[in-house]
């Protein structure tokens, strides 16, 4: 919908399995490959700055941006 | 039982300057009838559930404003965690219109899983829509809908529509929801 709209549409999202620990962290940057959407991955407050990036981003391609949010022990 | 396309051209002759997000059948129909279609995004058959999420953003964003939503049953079905997110924001501008015809229309007609055995009507009272309605004929919906939508809402409407399957899809101008958006943005911006 965020396509056939030109959203630009702003998607905080929980990253579940990050770094392949179950076939959700497998599947996932490769299924937002395939939509042609851009991505950034915060695992921490360092990381904060790269939402706001993400949000211009999507205001000026009208188009959706994905924010993967993973939390810093997953994964390790 | 009420043809769908009555209840889109009541939905249309009442609706003032709402804004209208149809879905599937209704959104094919709305295009025909529309009183203000710079003020409608009649999504032929993309959607896939999504308008009542739709719906709730514009609702929220513009509260100056009626917002409708004419939704279908299969697709109601395919995102009914909206319903408690709607009653959960219960913005009161929002008026949740859904065209209960039991079957997947648009891909030939198959029947609903539990078609007929489910009650949408409970489902939004459950989900905590203050105000709740059903109607099987053109004539109660008629008579109701002036008071339905200028309350404070979200209110829904469960409206029992004929799944038309003996008739196929009149050819309806197709109208591209991605053009449809500009001229609904440009006119949202000018209002």
């Amino acid at each position: 919908m965020s396509f056939e709209l030109h959203l630009p549409l702003l998607m905080l999202i929980g990253y579940r399995g990050w770094k392949g620990t179950d076939s959700a962290g497998i599947i996932f940057e490769p299924t937002l490959d395939a939509w042609g959407i851009k991505y950034y991955l915060v695992q921490s407050d360092k990381d904060v700055g790269k939402i706001s990036i993400a949000d211009k981003q999507a205001q000026e391609t009208d188009k959706p941006v994905a924010i993967l949010i993973a939390r810093e022990e997953h994964g390790q | 039982m009420m043809e769908s396309f009555e209840a889109v051209k009541i939905i249309s002759e009442h609706r003032g300057d709402a804004l209208i997000v149809a879905e599937m059948t209704p959104g094919a129909e709305l295009p025909v009838v529309s009183t203000k279609p710079e003020f409608d995004l009649p999504f032929n058959w993309a959607s896939m559930g999504k308008g009542s999420s739709l719906a709730l953003g514009l609702a929220l964003a513009r509260p100056d404003r009626k917002v409708f939503v004419l939704d279908g049953d299969g697709s109601l079905l395919m995102n009914l965690g909206s319903l408690v997110t709607i009653a959960h924001m219960a913005p009161p501008n929002f008026t949740h219109f859904l065209f209960d015809n039991r079957v997947y229309r648009c891909t030939g007609g198959q029947p609903l899983p539990r078609a007929g055995r489910l009650n949408f009507a409970n489902f939004a009272r459950e989900a905590g829509y203050p105000n709740v309605y059903e109607f099987a004929d053109a004539e109660t919906l008629e008579k109701n809908i002036d008071a339905i939508i200028n309350q404070v809402g979200p209110n829904f409407v469960c409206l029992k529509v004929s799944p038309a399957l003996d008739k196929p899809i009149p050819p309806f101008p197709y109208v591209r929801v991605s053009d449809a958006v500009g001229r609904f943005r440009a006119a949202l911006q000018r209002s």
